[in-house]
């Protein structure tokens, strides 16, 4: 892609969160995003990146995809997921604590991982 | 080293760079578990919420370069972790026992090699993981700690 362009891309999208880097969640590279119950009109409401935020993570999507998949850097992405949970418009997954010493799904990851066609 | 080609060679997508150092892949296991890959030469970076273990990938060469990190995961981290010696050049100049005291592992934490490149190796790496994780996790970490508002 053309670098001013990105460059331009950019600046818009930092505008567009008000300068605002601190957001209210925590958000982490591997925090999961989801929509819980898509609403194809609140969709065509919102502003563009946070549409295809939106539309992306009608499946359960991680941050890091996100920002990677549309390109916009993880900051921005933070921010805006943020303003869609602070509506109860996505859900954020609360992170793996409590599956992190659960036998039974450690069980299945690795009976998962034997599964796998390598 | 290999890390990115370690998380290049098990994930079922191209690994994503972020944040300049983190490379992130990730596997569907069933429907609904999917474990997420992170390579990352900042091993505080592997501290984070819900990490099932980490994988410390050692070159042979310079087994030196893993020092700081295996004190890390030794001193300052709770997250389970085994040593996996990546296999540069096809076979090892040395035995395992050698390396497990250049490294001055404890007898406790796993000791395996591994070709990056190939994924069954790797995915085979990630299984003596999550054994560990099994092993260690057993009886006393039952509740898990608070999530942070
Ligand atoms: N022979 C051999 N080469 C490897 C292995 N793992 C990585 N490499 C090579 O080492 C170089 C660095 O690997 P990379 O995954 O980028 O390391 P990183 O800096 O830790 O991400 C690349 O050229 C890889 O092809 C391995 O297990 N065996
Ligand atoms: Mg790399």
């Amino acid at each position: 892609m053309d670098n001013i362009l990105m460059r331009s891309n950019r600046i818009r999208l930092y505008a567009l969160t008000g300068g605002r880097t601190r957001p209210r969640h925590h958000l982490l590279v591997e925090t999961l995003i989801s929509v819980p119950h898509y609403d194809p009109q609140l969709s065509a409401s919102l502003l563009p990146e946070s549409q295809a935020l939106y539309e992306l993570a009608r499946k359960t999507i991680s941050m890091a995809e996100l920002s990677a998949h549309l390109t916009i850097p993880l900051a921005v992405v933070r921010v805006l997921i943020s303003d869609l949970a602070a509506r109860d418009v996505v859900f954020i997954h609360p992170t793996g604590f409590v599956y992190q010493y659960d036998q039974i799904i450690l069980e299945r990851i690795l009976d998962g991982l034997k599964k796998l066609p390598v | 080293m290999g890390k990115t080609t370690f998380v290049g060679s098990v994930s079922e997508t191209e690994p994503i760079t972020v944040e300049t150092t983190t490379d992130v892949g990730r596997i569907s296991l069933h429907q609904d578990v999917v474990l997420y890959l992170f390579g990352t030469s900042d091993p505080s970076q592997a501290g984070f919420a819900g990490t099932l273990g980490a994988v410390v990938l050692v070159d042979p060469r310079r087994v030196e370069d893993a020092f700081a990190t295996i004190n890390y995961f030794e001193n300052s981290s709770e997250v389970p972790f085994i040593v996996a010696i990546n296999k540069f050049d096809g076979e090892l100049h040395h035995e395992l026992d050698e390396l497990r005291e250049a490294l001055a592992l404890g007898p406790g934490v796993p000791l395996t090699t591994c070709d990056a490149r190939d994924s069954e190796s790797a995915v085979y790496t990630l299984q003596k993981l999550v054994a560990h994780t099994m092993n260690v996790g057993g009886s006393d970490h039952g509740s898990p700690p608070e999530v942070p508002g």
